[in-house]
């Protein structure tokens, strides 16, 4: 228990400090604010069988009464009514936290996964979809990269995602071509094969067994969540850099954002799973809110400079204050 | 020279953050000990201060001199668990099996100095190794004396509370040390 409330603690000072640094530093670009992000995942969960390799005694009580700047195990101690603990309450609230782990990311994922894979997606001809073909070789031209393999698959619902990690295919459904203008769909391919260009989903790969590692805890659920946003921001700037139709991109953005929010699920049977459906779809219009003011609104970020040095002095600042967090 | 002139950029909100938040932390350390005030802290027992000094994984300071007439190992080696720890040594007397010592270490500087066994009737300023102490003569409910000797080392705060007389008990105290 201890130790997952040091890690808890750990990451709400990184991710705070982060944060704080991000808006001091006006770190605006979203591939710097992922990069600092990233460390807030990962210091807490390197950080403490590091801290234990190279202080096996910090644990201990010397340590923990003479030089910890807080030691968790204080609170964790402290009496509540009816015998419990700040400890016990605490430890429900990381159960809870992982089960909403499991049913809002870890189930939907696995349902994804098992969809993509039962179903055969058709793969698209050049002669099918021919301007499909012509737009799409025109983006891998200007990003300088090899035209993916489209696929289509069978949805009532516009779809567009990339898939694969070593043989990467964009996936859309037929409903998508219908929806959009050839001017949005250019821009929304080119969002989607910037994520591709980035070889996102081997990214994505390794900051997933990051947040798996801290799956009880809720600010690592956050901080990934946020990298996430910025990476969709960053796709976002990679199509208009390479399109120059931000405001395409913006339209057609909400008409897919609409078509889909107007498909609604059934309700579910438990209030907690309505009330975490309501939350989820809130959230997602506030990204998308967001994504869209800076598309209709663009502002210039400059280079900040000695943006390497910033992270390594965070990263060994904040690294330090964490081994005295026990 | 330019990352001379952008270093201070650099360097002063990063130091500010970690000043900042060692601040925020050392506070919320502080917090649970306001909340435990009124409460009883967890006590652990052990058969003799090694076995305390083995938990601790620190050397407990220990009377380097020790009358005859006191009785070795003590009667009580306790662990409180304050939100600081707090080491507690009962020593008896050889014969009639009556606390004439009582040993507090404190080890968080939060923790309140124990409790006077009843009304303090003076106090004296001494030394203990250059460092200042308080001596005070006690009597409790029942008439008995005691004594009460309060000083600062680097390790821990220590009270020794005894029955004992005073000159005695300095001597005691100027013995103490990592046994």
């Amino acid at each position: 228990m201890r130790y997952l409330a040091q890690t808890f603690c750990h990451s709400l000072v990184v991710a705070v400090g982060v944060e704080f640094l991000l808006r001091v530093w006006h770190l605006e670009a979203p591939l710097e604010k992922i990069r600092f992000r990233i460390l807030a995942l990962a210091l807490p969960v390197f950080g403490f069988p590091l801290f234990q390799l190279l202080y096996p005694a910090r644990g201990e009580l010397a340590f923990r009464t003479q030089f910890a700047l807080l030691d968790v195990s204080k609170w964790l101690r402290l009496p509540l009514p009816k015998g419990l603990t700040l400890g016990a309450v605490l430890f429900c609230f990381f159960v809870g936290i992982s089960v909403v782990f499991v049913v809002q990311e870890v189930l939907p994922a696995i349902q994804h996964f098992l969809r993509c894979h039962k179903r055969d997606l058709q793969c698209v001809s050049p002669e099918a979809y021919p301007e499909l073909h012509t737009v799409t070789s025109e983006i891998a031209r200007s990003f300088g990269c090899a035209v993916p393999v489209l696929r289509m698959m069978e949805e009532e619902v516009p779809v567009i995602y990339f898939a694969g990690i070593q043989r990467h295919a964009l996936i859309f459904s037929k409903p998508l071509l219908t929806l959009l203008d050839p001017l949005e769909l250019k821009a929304v391919l080119a969002h989607e094969m910037a994520h591709l260009l980035r070889r996102e989903n081997r990214w994505n790969l390794w900051l997933l067994l990051l947040r798996v590692a801290m799956f009880y805890n809720p600010v690592a659920m956050l901080v990934f969540h946020r990298i996430l946003k910025e990476k969709e921001k960053l796709c976002d700037d990679c199509a208009v850099a390479a399109t120059g139709l931000s405001n395409h991109l913006a339209s057609g953005l909400l008409k897919v954002w609409r078509a889909a929010e107007t498909v609604k699920s059934p309700p579910a049977r438990f209030w907690l799973a309505n009330k975490v459906d309501a939350l989820e779809s809130y959230s997602r219009r506030a990204v998308v809110e967001e994504r869209l003011h800076r598309l209709l609104y663009p502002q210039a970020t400059g280079d900040v400079p000695y943006f390497g040095l910033r992270i390594i002095l965070t990263a060994v600042g904040v690294g330090t204050l964490l081994f005295f967090v026990v | 020279m330019k990352l001379l002139r952008h270093l201070p950029g650099i360097i002063a909100p990063l130091l500010a953050l970690l000043a900042g938040t060692t601040l925020l932390l050392r506070a919320v350390d502080y917090l649970p000990a306001l909340w435990l005030r009124e409460v009883l802290p967890e006590v652990e027992r052990f058969h003799s201060p090694r076995e305390l000094e083995a938990r601790l994984g620190t050397k407990l300071l220990l009377p380097a001199y020790f009358p005859d007439y006191l009785a070795w190992p003590p009667a009580r080696s306790e662990l409180y668990y304050w939100p600081g720890l707090e080491v507690r040594i009962f020593i008896d007397s050889r014969d009639s099996r009556e606390t004439q010592l009582i040993i507090y270490q404190l080890l968080a500087d939060e923790l309140a100095l124990p409790a006077d066994p009843g009304l303090v009737l003076a106090e004296k300023n001494i030394f203990i190794h250059g460092a200042g102490a308080k001596l005070a003569w006690i009597r409790d409910g029942a008439g008995q004396r005691w004594y009460r000797l309060a000083w600062r080392t680097a390790q821990a705060r220590l009270v020794l509370l005894a029955k004992l007389p005073p000159g005695e008990l300095v001597r005691i105290a100027q013995s103490m040390r990592p046994l």
